[in-house]
């Protein structure tokens, strides 16, 4: 993929909303885990959550009459979307909204919204139901809520892939972007899991930790003691451009997006295959698209799923590619601080990962105390690592076997005004 | 509460302003941009208010609230 360039972020993120708050806090390893205050949550095995706490300073510019109307998981899109405009000085005014897109990834829609409804339908009948309802809830929400409130017309899409929605969503747009069909792309995830049904489904899955007594401790990939992992609500949006473009703009310039690959393990409905043969395939074939050598790869921001076969698989596929070297490339799992937001993860991830590339620094995955031998990784525990990034690989996982992994670039070129 | 404070109250928190702002000559599509999801909205506000039953074309974009309130005393039998 030819300089398509990051050139804004938005992050609504239990550490922080706003770039650099969220990076502040994620660079000490401090966990932002806490039991679910939203509802009760006592009879779930899981109740522990990373949340947002704090979105309304940020939400001045949206009317009470449109925030009824929305679900929380549009509400955080429409925040991160505005922070990544203006992360990257962007007036919309000065481009052509026809030639603007939107490409988001989620993986359950609107829930929170969702839920009360349904549970009015079932008490009150077809006049309990918020007419709302309809708009509000389905996993296009958001794309239609951002399009709707800035006036964009482009060509857009809304992707579904479990876990790896949004690390897809990216990449599709940033293709759009280098067919030459869109001049601007604003691209990510959001996820509102932290409802009563969502929770459950959640934990029906099986895959999340029952550590609630030690919540800040409970999310441990690569760890020995692992249980699974956390889930976690936010929104992670960026502003992608043309290399050129975004030179003429003099606008910020982050990183390249150097490649993006997918497959899917064809396995198990859970289960990931559990020697990481297609991942290690899809990061191959990543490699290969991005002109990356082998030994230029300096870091890794794993999925580390915090389960047995996730972990174990993940570092397999790590180990089949890099051979000996893959003991010595940096691998971390920042979101252990602040939980996995599902669908939003892939693109809060590629934030994590090129704020590292900025300031030099790869956050930590914290709880890493008994690293587990079957993941011979070399994983930055605990304590953030001083350390360039210049090429940096980010994978994403889903049900269903799903396997996504982009290749980043440092491009590094401030806003010029 | 008179029907015309319970009306506007309903209008009001429909379109979440206070009741003083819901101007009782404007109409709902031209003077409170309402989309058609809002007037089943305040349709739906109104029948619980009230407990009374509109046809979708009673409560539309031209009505006002001033048509909202006569509405309703007629349908209660005040008018």
């Amino acid at each position: 993929m030819k300089d398509i360039v990051i050139t804004g972020m938005g992050v609504v993120a239990p550490p922080g909303i706003g770039k650099s708050v969220f990076w502040r806090h994620i660079r000490d390893g401090r966990s932002f885990i806490s039991p679910i205050t939203r509802f009760d949550a006592s009879l779930y095995p899981s109740r522990i959550a990373g949340q947002i706490k704090e979105l309304e300073p940020y939400s001045q510019n949206l009317s009470p009459r449109l925030l009824k109307k929305i679900d929380l998981f549009s509400h955080m899109a429409l925040v991160a979307s505005e922070l990544a405009l203006k992360d990257g000085n962007i007036d919309l005014g000065q481009f052509d909204l026809k030639r603007t897109g939107i490409f988001m990834g989620n993986a359950i829609g609107g829930w929170l919204f969702a839920e009360t409804e349904l549970r009015d339908l079932y008490l009150e009948g077809r006049d309990g139901v918020s007419p709302f309802m309809a708009s509000a809830w389905f996993p296009a929400a958001p794309q239609g809520q951002i399009s709707i409130y800035y006036g964009i017309k482009g060509y857009s899409k809304t992707l579904i892939a479990d876990r790896a929605g949004s690390l897809m969503a990216i990449a599709y747009g940033a293709r759009i972007l280098e067919r030459g069909k869109l001049d601007l792309v604003l691209a990510g995830g959001m996820e509102a899991p932290v409802t009563p049904y969502a929770l459950l489904c959640c934990n029906t899955y099986g895959a999340l930790s029952t550590n609630n007594n030690n919540h800040e401790a409970a999310y441990r990939p690569f760890d020995a003691k692992r249980d699974g992992f956390v889930i976690a609500e936010g929104a992670g949006i960026m502003t992608l451009e043309r290399l050129e473009d975004a030179r003429r703009r003099q606008a910020p310039v982050y990183a390249a997006i150097r490649g993006f690959q997918t497959n899917t393990d064809g396995y198990d409905r859970i289960k990931p295959e559990p020697n990481g043969t297609f991942l290690a395939r899809a990061i191959e074939d990543v490699l290969k698209e991005a002109g990356f050598s082998k030994d230029s790869v300096d870091y890794i921001c794993a999925d580390g799923a915090a389960t047995t076969d996730g972990d174990v698989s993940e570092a397999r596929a790590i180990a089949k590619v890099f051979g000996k070297r893959a003991k010595e490339i940096p691998v971390s799992v920042p979101k252990a601080m602040f939980g996995n937001m599902l669908g939003a993860q892939g693109s809060v991830d590629v934030i994590t990962t090129v704020l590292s590339m900025m300031h030099d620094t790869i956050c930590p995955t914290i709880n890493y105390e008994n690293p587990d031998p079957a993941c011979d990784l070399d994983c930055v525990g605990n304590k953030a690592r001083h350390q360039p990034v210049k090429r940096a690989l980010v994978i994403s996982r889903g049900r269903g076997g799903i396997n996504a992994v982009m290749a980043l670039e440092k491009m590094w070129e401030p806003h010029k005004h | 509460m008179s029907i015309e404070q319970d009306v506007k109250e309903v209008i009001a928190q429909t379109l979440s302003v206070t009741p003083d702002e819901v101007a009782l000559d404007a109409t709902l599509a031209a003077g409170f941009s309402m989309d058609s999801t809002e007037f089943v909205d305040l349709r739906v506000a109104l029948e619980k208010k009230f407990d009374l039953k509109f046809d979708a074309n009673e409560v539309s974009k031209n009505s006002t609230p001033k048509d909202i309130i006569a509405l309703v005393a007629s349908k209660k039998g005040q008018s």
